[in-house]
């Protein structure tokens, strides 16, 4: 089914798609989105949701069990607490994409923007560009993949998790530190990759990982046995 | 939470009013405290006349005709008042523009603007070349005082305000103007956590400051910048490094408009370039009546777009 969303209210839209869904509709294509914020809020169900444009703040926040593919860019949020699901951004996303999500994957093909997966538990953010600032903020668990740089202060006060990066790493945030990949995180990082269309796995990743696992502010960093 | 607005034709543009009103109302969910908008080129002044914009306070009639002489005879001091024409017309205020021509130096226009300001009831909203609307409330309740959707330009600045630092009333709603430069003006997302330490520097250069909001001391520090000759986007990557919080905000002067965002990025902000058009905006749900190219801005970054 279609929505026009040209001049609905966010609530209209979201209340059309909860009720297609409940119904058992499997496809539903929002055209005009018009960079409206919070558009599928909340959506619970095995539904594919195709956003014809660019979504504002908090596109899919909270979603379980969708699939949802935005044609050009997310605001700042998407996929914010997301349980389970897959969401896709053609284009950039904003600051804080995944933040905090459960699990779920998150595709981002273009570039992100600051504290990319900020307290994020589990799941995993795919980024095809470039991420921002602090990506990994108080990270608790997931991974992060980066095929592009990463800006400054990477994985900042990271306890669980791991991020895979191909580019550069500006500098590293508090209690981070930059190790080899092994063999199995190469094989994941392959199956991964192919998995959601991104170029051949080549070039040899670098990873981020905690260096302790209960960081308190303030303490001398030392590797956890 | 702010949303801030920015956007630069090449052109004059007939309908840039409503193309920023439209932009603006796409922001109004971010704040209802207060809206403003400075737009500019849209009014033809010759090279020696300048409009000064005052709200002028009274019980009566009488008392606000009495500060309307009092500001006719400083202007006739500096320069000669050609035309006296009410904006706004209420019970408890006017806001009048005064359009005062043979003064050949701006700096005689600061002067005179502080004076204005000096006088009891009296207060001055804007003084130069460009037009600033602002107000309590909604956008929809500037537009509705001003029709600035009626108006054309070559580019603007607008505001919507949430409170979250000093009063909610006309003087404290964006944008700011600072008199030291030529018709300057700011609107800004976010709060300035080094304002007194930047604000006692500024003043102790004389700057003038008409109120405690944060963001003032925006527009007096990119002045300042610009009265020592750096260009707009060393005063922007000088104002990134010396201000402290999170901040967006944007910056016009006569032909251009500039962008700034915090080291850490916490407030939003983006552009979008195309046709001789350049935009700004805290969202892209602002952005998208435009149709152009958009890109977030990144932490600590700035961008400037001239005519």
């Amino acid at each position: 089914m279609e929505i026009d969303c040209n001049g609905l209210s966010v609530r209209e839209i979201n209340r059309q798609i909860k009720e297609a869904v409940k119904t058992g509709e499997k496809e539903i294509v929002l055209l005009n989105p018009g960079a409206k914020h919070y558009l599928a809020a909340g959506v619970v169900g095995d539904v594919e949701i195709h956003v014809k444009g660019s979504a504002g703040y908090f596109a899919g926040t909270m979603v379980h069990g969708v699939r949802m593919i935005i044609e050009k860019n997310a605001g700042w949020f998407a996929g914010d607490n997301m349980t389970d699901g897959y969401i896709e951004i053609k284009g950039a996303a904003g600051d804080g994409v995944g933040q905090g999500i459960y699990n779920g994957t998150i595709v981002v093909r273009g570039n992100a923007g600051a504290r990319t997966g900020e307290i994020m538990k589990n799941g995993t953010i795919i980024i095809g560009g470039n991420s921002d600032f602090m990506t990994g903020l108080y990270m608790m668990g997931g991974k992060i993949v980066v095929l592009g740089n990463i800006k400054g202060m990477a994985g900042e006060s990271i306890v669980r998790g791991a991020i895979y990066v191909k580019g550069d790493v500006d500098s590293l945030g508090k209690n981070a530190k930059l190790v080899e990949i092994t063999e199995e995180d190469e094989e994941w990082l392959k199956e991964t990759l192919k998995a959601h269309d991104f170029p051949a796995f080549t070039e040899k990743f670098r990873k981020i990982v905690p260096i302790k696992k209960r960081f308190v502010y303030g303490s001398a960093p030392s590797e956890e046995g | 939470m702010c949303g801030i607005v920015g956007i630069l034709s090449r052109n004059k543009k007939d309908d840039l009013g409503s193309l920023v009103i439209e932009m603006m109302k796409r922001l109004q969910h971010r704040g209802r405290d207060g809206a403003g908008v400075a737009m500019y080129g849209g009014i033809s002044l010759k090279k020696d006349q300048y409009l000064i914009r005052a709200e002028i306070l009274g019980e009566d009639l009488e008392e606000k005709q009495s500060a309307m002489e009092k500001i006719t005879d400083l202007a006739n001091r500096y320069g000669n008042v050609r035309s006296i024409r009410n904006v706004v017309e209420s019970e408890e205020y006017f806001i009048t523009d005064f359009l005062v021509e043979k003064v050949d130096d701006f700096q005689k226009v600061r002067k005179l603007a502080l004076e204005i300001q000096g006088l009891e009831n009296v207060a001055v909203l804007s003084a130069g070349k460009f037009e600033m609307f602002k107000d309590v409330g909604t956008i929809d309740v500037v537009d509705s005082i001003y029709g600035v959707s009626e108006k054309g330009g070559t580019h603007a600045i607008g505001h919507i305000r949430f409170s979250t630092e000093s009063g909610v009333d006309r003087y404290h709603a964006h944008p700011f103007q600072s008199f030291l430069y030529p018709d300057i003006t700011v609107v800004h997302n976010g709060q300035i956590t080094n304002y007194w330490n930047t604000r006692k520097k500024l003043e102790a250069k004389g700057h003038y400051f008409t109120t405690d909001n944060d963001t003032e001391c925006i527009v007096h520090y990119v002045a300042d910048k610009l009265l020592d000759g750096y260009s707009l986007e060393e005063a922007l990557e000088n104002a990134v490094k010396d201000l402290d919080g999170p901040f967006a905000f944007i910056i016009a002067t006569p032909d251009e408009i500039g962008v700034a965002k915090d080291k850490l990025g916490l407030r939003p902000a983006m552009v979008a370039e195309g046709d001789g058009m350049y935009a700004i905006s805290s969202e892209e749900v602002a952005l998208e009546p435009l149709e152009l190219e958009t890109e977030y801005l990144a932490p600590g970054e700035f961008r400037v777009y001239r005519k």
